[in-house]
């Protein structure tokens, strides 16, 4: 298990350096000069002149390979380098953003799971009766009503007319609600589906045949014997889920206001902020490597059968 | 009921409101530094002219007025003198000095610096220190609109010695200090105890970063933000009727502009470009597109500006003359592309234009890009057509009708490639000379010329937008939402 272990951490290694030849590479083909990409389009007026002094205070008059050295050795020492825009250290702009997106991706998880699972649960048991299309019906609108419609409904509901919720931005707990109620919707869309699905699977199994037969009560044999086994596929989903929210909140922390790290990679994508986009992108692609690597762990504790050797 | 509803659940909310005492506004992004110097955005300046004061002001009427400097005056045309305010301090106690303006002058114009907005003062040659409240900047050959330019919130006045630390914690002379900037959420100011010009009445100043217009407002109408700007002339329309709402819109520094490049074969026949200016309805575009917010352009500077021309429209949307002009030319089935950046003003704007351009038989095809990549095709050879806003931030003639017009601006911001040398003369002599007749009549030739050879047809002036709750009086914006001034403010309860 934990020889395992360490060949799945050194693999990263690899993965991660070819993200940041990736990311360099894309960002350097993107047509456009990215000096005028980071002044942004109100430095209109500036002359060539000073777009190439720029270019070099900003050290981007330097050949490709050697900017790409440069990082990758500051990168070795553990230096993700520093924006060009904001002049910060990019580790510590990833710091300041990321405790608001842990909040909104956990308290997003926690309403996905609590919608998906029971829905799905549900469907599967009483599959193709009213509760098994009304479930896929929720699923469908979660997966396709998008977030800057469906937030700004919540907001219009319960911040204009009701009161109860502050509309936008961070700080207490009632901040947090609607934002993780616009992801969690979205996110238990997947859940229930999939879960649904193995489910049913699963209740088509001799097992679960003889478990009703041994005289089991219905629940029993419902959560402990068939749901337990129709876990592995559903926490893959979930997962995936919660990675992708890591970095992929981006709508939601848009249209409420909310400072997570989505939005700071999306605004230096934009402005070709190229450390702050390597950097941003190496964090969220070793947080979901690492997440997929639990998951693969999980499947253990959930099915002795599988063994990590 | 609902109100008395709405009164008990804003009660049992209030606890929350009440942390929050003053005005909250909303800008659309982080900001990337509150170092005046290090950053280009509205978004930045609209917080750090809060902070941080420039040496003069522009008045409505486009007069110079007192900042820092309370009086001004040219010994020789390329000397300027200005006497600093008296007993001025930082706000961490450092007295304002003519020497700490040196340092801030100075530490701008460094190319070092990297300074984005450094091509504001790029004609600045050196500083001196005459005595200790007197500073004199030099600027050889002599740079006539340079008072204007100091008005602009890049040239304000930051201790030099604070230099690696004013990003973050910014320290100037302004009606408001620093409190704390909670990354990503929002930005609090205090208002400045010492401030020359006494203590402004709204105590404390929020700037919460909401990127979504709609986000911002529903916050507007809910009570959770003061005031909001910039809003697109549809949601500004709808809250015109809102209660306790209060919509206000003022002609900017703004304009927008549909360019040719001349020297494109299907474009060098001034008679095309004529044509072209005669087919498009500008009060077609004001009306549907801007909700009436805008007015019509003539001259590619505004009437804010400083030597902007009262000048006749000599191209009034005339589809026939469009046709006979452009068979005259020999140009039936002319087929152009429209090079515009990612904008939604100037994509609905396009497609108007592509309609209007159909209706007098020229097929154009619009092509949308990210906005440097939008630069590179607009001063690409091959390009034929392209549409920008645009802001003439300085307030002066000089800023836009040098940069669209003086040939050593191309292709840089003279992406028309109009080359004209005695266009040049006049923008020169306007840059130059000292006297104000005679910029005026330099710059009055020079958009008459503008509209002779017609590198560009200006399209619209759009007018400024912003809407507050009607509890905010007294708040100062001028020619742009980012001068928001909130030392006359105050918050009615």
């Amino acid at each position: 298990m934990i020889g395992y272990i360490a060949r799945r951490l050194l693999g990263l290694v690899p993965v991660l350096f070819g993200v940041t030849l990736i990311v360099f590479l894309m960002t350097w083909v993107t047509p456009g000069d990215p000096v005028l990409a980071i002044i942004g389009e109100a430095a209109q007026g500036i002359g060539s002149e000073q777009l190439e002094e720029l270019r070099a205070a900003y050290g981007l008059d330097r050949p490709l390979p050697v900017q790409y050295a440069d990082y990758i050795g500051g990168l070795l020492q553990g230096d993700l380098g520093t924006s060009i825009r904001s002049r910060q250290q990019v580790i510590d702009e990833i710091m300041l953003r990321l405790p608001a997106t842990l909040q909104l991706t956990l308290a997003g998880m926690g309403v996905a799971l609590l919608i998906g699972l029971p829905l799905g649960i549900l469907a599967a048991i009483y599959r193709r009766t009213f509760i098994d299309y009304t479930a896929i019906v929720v699923a469908l609108a979660g997966v396709s009503i998008p977030v800057f419609w469906s937030g700004l409904i919540l907001m219009i509901i319960f911040s204009l007319n009701l009161g109860w919720l502050p509309a936008s931005g961070m700080g207490t707990w009632q901040h947090l609600v609607m934002p993780a109620v616009a992801i969690g919707f979205s996110s238990s869309a997947f859940i229930a589906r999939i879960t649904r699905s193995s489910m049913i699977e699963t209740l088509r199994q001799d097992y679960v045949r003889t478990a009703h037969a041994k005289g089991a009560s219905a629940t029993r044999v419902h959560l402990r014997h068939a749901f337990r086994n129709a876990l592995l596929p559903v926490v893959t989903v979930v997962g995936l889920q919660f990675g992708g929210l890591l970095g992929g909140a981006v709508l939601t922390e848009t249209v409420f206001a909310w400072p997570g790290v989505g939005r700071m990679l999306v605004d230096a994508i934009r402005t070709r902020d190229l450390p702050l986009i390597q950097g941003t992108v190496l964090f969220i692609a070793l947080i979901f490597m690492l997440i997929n690597l639990l998951v693969d762990l999980s499947y253990a504790a959930l099915n002795p059968k599988i063994r990590y050797d | 009921m609902r109100k008395l509803l709405l009164t008990l659940v804003l009660a049992l909310v209030a606890p929350l409101a009440a942390a929050q005492q003053g005005l909250t506004t909303a800008i659309s992004a982080n900001p990337e530094s509150l170092d005046p110097q290090l950053t280009f955005n509205g978004f930045s300046f609209v917080v750090t002219n809060q902070l941080y004061e420039t040496l003069v002001r522009m008045s409505e009427e486009g007069e110079i007025q007192p900042g820092l400097a309370t009086e001004w005056e040219y010994p020789e045309p390329s000397r300027l003198h200005l006497t600093l305010r008296e007993g001025v301090e930082f706000h961490d106690g450092t007295p304002l000095t003519a020497q700490v303006v040196k340092e801030s002058i100075e530490r701008l114009i460094d190319p070092a610096t990297g300074a984005p907005g450094r091509f504001v003062v790029t004609a600045i040659d050196e500083v001196n220190v005459i005595d200790d409240l007197t500073v004199e900047i030099v600027t050889e050959p002599p740079f006539a609109p340079l008072l204007a330019h100091l008005s602009h919130p890049v040239t304000a006045i930051v201790p030099a010695q604070n230099a690696d630390t004013l990003s973050r914690n910014p320290v100037g002379t302004g009606p408001y200090t620093f409190e704390q900037w909670i990354d990503g959420t929002q930005i609090t100011l205090t208002a400045n105890e010492n401030y020359w010009g006494g203590e402004p009445a709204i105590t404390n100043v929020t700037f919460r970063i909401v990127p979504e217009v709609s986000t911002q407002i529903v916050e507007l109408r809910s009570g959770g933000l003061d005031i909001i700007f910039s809003i697109p002339p549809d949601n500004f329309v709808s809250l015109q009727d809102t209660q306790g709402i209060e919509t206000e819109s003022f002609l900017g520094w703004g304009s927008a502009h549909l360019g040719f490049n001349i020297d494109s074969p299907k474009l060098e026949d001034v008679r095309v470009r004529q044509a072209i200016a005669h087919a498009i309805d500008k009060d077609l575009i004001i009306d549907e597109f801007m909700r009436g917010l805008a007015l019509p352009a003539v001259s590619p500077i505004p009437p804010t500006v400083r030597f902007a021309a009262e000048l006749d429209e000599p191209y009034p949307y005339d589809p026939e003359a469009a046709e006979a002009l452009l068979e005259e030319a020999g140009a039936t089935n002319l087929s152009l592309r429209l090079d515009i950046y990612q904008n939604p003003e100037l994509e609905s704007v396009a497609q108007v234009l592509q309609a209007m351009l159909a209706d007098v038989g020229i097929n154009l095809d619009i092509r949308v890009q990210e906005y440097a990549a939008y630069v590179e095709s607009a001063q690409s050879n091959a390009a034929e057509l392209y549409a920008t806003t645009w802001g003439t931030v300085t307030l002066d003639a000089d800023y836009t009708l040098f940069a669209f017009m003086h040939s050593s601006e191309i292709p840089q911001n003279n992406m028309s490639r109009y080359s004209n040398p005695e266009v040049d003369a006049l923008l020169e002599e306007g840059r130059n000379n000292p006297d104000d007749e005679a910029r005026a009549a330099a710059y009055l030739e020079v958009q008459e010329r503008a509209l002779q050879d017609l590198p560009l047809v200006n399209l619209y002036y759009p007018l400024s937008t912003y809407a507050k709750r009607d509890t905010l009086q007294g708040e100062d914006i001028r020619f742009s939402w980012m001068m928001l001034d909130l030392r006359e403010a105050q918050l009615a309860q």
